[in-house]
Order: C-alpha cells, then sequence, then structure tokens
C-alpha cells in the first residue's frame, strides 16, 4: 500500500507544488493522477520516490516511512518514466540484468531474463539488440520488465503512454492490468483522460498542488470525466465549449 | 540452624537463577551478535556486489560505445605527436628530454582526464538511469567510488598505452628499464586516483548544469594543481634519474591524492542526491 499523509512540497520557499495531499493506493489497486503541466504530479511521484525531500508531511510504503528510511523504501519502489532509455549501448538483456543485480540478485539466469523480457512483449530479437534501436514503445515494456523483476511492491508511473501510439498504449495498460492482477498498487500520473477512464480503480485530479477531487470507479463510468477534469483544471463550466 | 540453611539454600537458589540468567543473557547475546555479524557481512558483500556491478557497467559501455575511448586515445597521440614534431627530430640531451616527457604525459593525461570525467555521467545523468540506480537502493557514495574505480581503471590503461608511445617517440624508450615503468605507472596511478577522486565528485556536480564541460575544467584544474605538480615532479626525477630522488613530490602525491579521496567519499552523497 502507498500513502501520503499531508503530503507538501514548497520550492524556493514560495511556489507551492503540492499542498497536503493525502491519499492511499491499496494493493492491487490503479491509481490513476490526472493533471496539467505544473499541478504537482511530478513532484508527487518524486517525493515518493524520494528524489526530492518533502517540505512537510510524509509519504509511506507498507508501513515503511520513505523520507525517513529511503534505502529500504526504494526496495519496494519500482519507476517508469515518461521516456525510459536507461542504457542506450546496452541490449535489453544487459540493462535487465544490470538492474537486477544491482537490487541485489546475485546470479540471473538468462532464461529468466528472457522469460521476463517476453512476458512484457518484446518480441525475441530485441533481446539482444542495443536500446538505442528500440521504439518508445518497446521501451516503456523495458521498463516494465525492470519493475517485474524486482518485484516491487508498488510501481509508479510517469506519464508513461505519452507519445505511444494507440496499439502501444492499449499493450501497455495490458501490462499494468497483469501488475494489478499480481496485487501491485499502481500509481500513475497522465494528461491522458480516456485512457485513465479506462484502466483506473480511482482517479484523482489535481490542480495546483491540490487534490480537488477524487472517484471511484463507479464515478468515473458515471461521471463525464472530460468535462470534469476540463471543469476543475481549466475552470470550464458544464455545457460550456471549451474552444470559446 | 534450619533457618540458616533454608537461608543458605534460597541464596544458593538465587545465585543459581542469576548464574543461568547471565549465561543466558549470553547466549542471547551471542545470538544477537552473531546474527549482526551476519547481517552486516550480507550488507557488506551486497555492497561489494553493486559496486561491482556498477563497475562492469561503466567500462562495459566504455569499451562497447568506443566514442570516449578514441576520442581520448586520439587526442592523446596528438598532443605526443605535437610535442614531438615541435621539439624534434634531433631532440636534447637525456636530462632534458626526460623533462619534455614528462610534461608531455601529464598534459595529455589532464586533458584525456577532463573528457573522460565530463562523460562519466552522461549515461546516468541524460538517459535517466540515475532514477533506475538510486531506486535499487544504491548508496550515494558506493555509486561515487565506483565512477572512481572505472574511471581511474580507464584511464590507466590509456596511460599503459601512450606512456611507451611517447618514450618513443621521444628517443627515451631504451633507456627506461622494468623497474623505471613500473614506478612511472606507480606514480601515474596514484596521481590518476587523486584526479578522478575530485573530478568524478565535480563531474557529478557539472554535468547537470548547463555549460557543464567548460564549468568541470575551471573549477577542477586550479584544485588538482598539487596533484599535476607532483606527478609531473617525480615523472621528471624518474626519467631523469631513474629514481625517485625527492620524497617531497612524492608524499605531496600521495597525501593529496589520499585526502582528496577521503573528503569526496564524504561530500559524494550530498552531491549525488542532489
Amino acid at each position: 500500500m502507498l500513502e501520503t499523509r499531508d503530503l507538501t512540497k514548497v520550492y524556493n520557499e514560495s511556489v507551492l507544488a503540492v499542498n497536503e495531499l493525502n491519499m492511499k493506493v491499496e494493493d492491487g489497486e490503479i491509481y490513476v493522477v490526472l493533471g496539467a503541466n505544473g499541478a504537482g504530479k511530478s513532484t508527487t511521484i518524486s517525493m515518493l520516490l524520494n528524489f526530492i525531500e518533502p517540505t512537510s508531511g510524509t509519504a509511506l510504503i507498507g508501513d515503511i516511512e520513505i523520507p525517513k528510511f529511503p534505502l529500504e523504501a526504494k526496495k519496494h519502489l519500482a519507476y517508469v518514466s515518461e521516456n525510459v532509455e536507461l542504457y542506450r549501448n546496452f541490449t535489453a538483456r544487459q540493462n535487465l540484468s544490470f538492474f537486477a543485480k544491482l537490487g541485489g540478485r546475485k546470479k540471473v539466469s538468462n532464461a529468466e531474463l528472457d522469460a521476463t523480457l517476453g512476458r512484457v512483449g518484446l518480441p525475441e530479437e530485441a533481446f539482444t539488440r542495443r536500446v538505442k534501436t528500440f521504439s518508445k514503445g518497446m521501451r516503456q515494456r523495458l521498463g516494465i520488465a525492470i519493475a517485474i523483476m524486482k518485484n516491487a511492491q508498488a510501481v509508479l508511473l510517469d506519464e508513461p503512454t505519452s507519445g505511444l501510439d494507440p496499439k502501444g498504449g492499449a499493450d501497455f495498460l495490458n501490462l499494468l492490468r497483469e501488475l494489478k492482477e499480481e496485487g501491485k498498487a499502481i500509481f500513475m500520473s497522465t494528461h491522458d483522460i480516456f485512457r485513465a477512464k479506462e484502466i483506473a480503480d480511482r482517479i484523482g485530479i489535481l490542480v495546483q498542488g491540490n487534490l480537488e477531487r477524487e472517484l471511484t470507479r463507479e464515478e468515473i463510468q458515471e461521471e463525464d470525466l472530460e468535462a470534469l477534469y476540463l471543469h476543475y483544471v481549466a475552470g470550464y463550466e458544464p455545457g460550456e465549449d471549451a474552444a470559446e | 540452624m534450619e533457618r540458616r540453611l533454608e537461608t543458605g539454600s534460597t541464596l544458593k537458589h538465587v545465585i543459581d537463577k542469576i548464574t543461568s540468567t547471565n549465561s543466558s543473557k549470553t547466549r542471547f547475546g551471542s545470538h544477537c551478535e552473531a546474527g549482526r555479524n551476519g547481517a552486516q557481512t550480507a550488507v557488506i558483500k551486497k555492497t561489494f556486489r553493486q559496486i561491482g556491478a556498477l563497475i562492469r557497467k561503466d567500462l562495459g559501455l566504455q569499451f562497447r560505445s568506443k566514442e570516449t575511448l578514441v576520442l581520448v586515445f586520439v587526442f592523446s597521440v596528438l598532443v605526443v605527436l605535437i610535442f614531438a614534431f615541435a621539439f624534434g627530430p634531433i631532440f636534447p640531451e637525456k636530462g632534458e628530454r626526460g623533462k619534455l616527457a614528462a610534461s608531455v604525459l601529464w598534459t595529455a593525461f589532464v586533458f584525456a582526464g577532463i573528457i573522460t570525467l565530463n562523460r562519466s555521467f552522461t549515461a546516468e545523468r541524460s538517459h535517466g538511469a540515475l532514477h533506475g540506480i538510486r531506486l535499487t537502493g544504491v548508496d550515494a557514495s558506493n555509486l561515487y567510488l565506483s565512477k572512481v574505480v572505472s574511471t581511474v581503471i580507464f584511464l590507466f590503461l590509456l596511460e599503459i598505452v601512450i606512456t611507451p608511445i611517447t618514450l618513443q617517440f621521444l628517443d627515451l624508450l631504451d633507456v627506461v628499464t622494468v623497474g623505471i615503468f613500473l614506478k612511472l605507472f606507480g606514480v601515474l596511478g596514484i596521481g590518476t586516483l587523486g584526479f578522478c577522486a575530485v573530478g568524478v565528485l565535480l563531474a557529478g556536480m557539472s554535468t547537470s548544469t548547463n555549460g557543464g564541460e567548460s564549468l568541470l575544467s575551471v573549477i577542477l584544474l586550479p584544485i588538482v594543481i598539487p596533484i599535476i605538480m607532483g606527478g609531473a615532479k617525480c615523472t621528471v626525477s624518474l626519467l631523469v634519474t631513474g629514481e625517485l630522488a625527492n620524497g617531497f613530490w612524492l608524499n605531496l602525491l600521495i597525501g593529496y591524492s589520499l585526502v582528496f579521496f577521503a573528503s569526496a567519499y564524504l561530500l559524494a552523497a550530498a552531491v549525488i542526491e542532489e
């Protein structure tokens, strides 16, 4: 379970990026946070990963307080960024093996590496190809393979489907569904309300660092998510033409 | 009498109990200690495995991409050739040639080192791999340590190749014995360690800023002057007399290298985390 308690980040003592954020992602749940650029999505993820220190409040993975025990917490966290690049001159297999060993694995067999790469849908010929020759979709799959190999309790994704073609995006969401079935807590930030609607168990709408609204699965299906998003993010009233 | 006996037996019972408690405490304590030792050993082993994996990765990338390798090799050979053409084809006597060779070697290695250091964090910073590494729970100090070791190995291999080429071009190869070569590589190795100890730390900072490449040269060179001075003077001494005649320069080289290495290691966590 991933949780934030009054998580706040203020940059340079003046810019409020995230304001007293309280949210919880249960195991086996996909929580999607929607918000415009600068809403605080990436800052939230950075604090959850302990890449930056919160100004106040805290975040937890299970019972572990992330800011207090960052090294212990990081063992249970995996991250897939908007643009997974890793080591471009290494092959997919070499990248996966490197991160597995760095995570503490003594030996990783090629069979295990290949099984993981196969599971995320990478074609066999790509296992031994350098990552610099991969398409964006393939690199995102490799990012998920690293998360699977790590067997982390929570997976955090920062706009992972941006720039993917429809099929690539759909395949990626299927991978997330598989991770959810395995009981992982998944926290994903995105602009893409259609993909969010498709995959999320809960959605949070973040506006200027404040969690303005949380929607359950039922609410997501019932409500007009696009209108709701525009209402919170751009201040449009229902029925108002966004183009005006 | 009975009471005394009873008291005595009670006392004995208490003593027995205390003794048994103490011994059980000792047993418990020794179990705890053994557990702690086991956990510490496991952590140390894991740390070494992580550092080993990082060093293999760095060297693997260097030799796989060959971009930096080709660049520093060509640059170093070019420096040697320019000096050799400028001062040749008839070189001065051996003593002067020794001084010239020391200048050429240290000029080539310092600038090759700056090129290497400038690129040492490129893969991590520009391709997002640093996030991945940090998420595996690798301590930033260990990441620094691995970068220093891999850069030292890379530059030392370059020095092993470039030094004989320089000595050949400056007509010194036939007067340098195996013993002098070994001492020379010792001096170059210590100098490279000190240079990389500071350089990796500063590269960690400068590569995350705009114009980091020029910034590194500007801030690194003034700091490592004692190492360059010590290294160059020791090299001159070896190439001219065949011995390390003046202990001061060697002590300066070793002292500065170790102090820089220890200080940079302690500062690394703060720098790389930022």
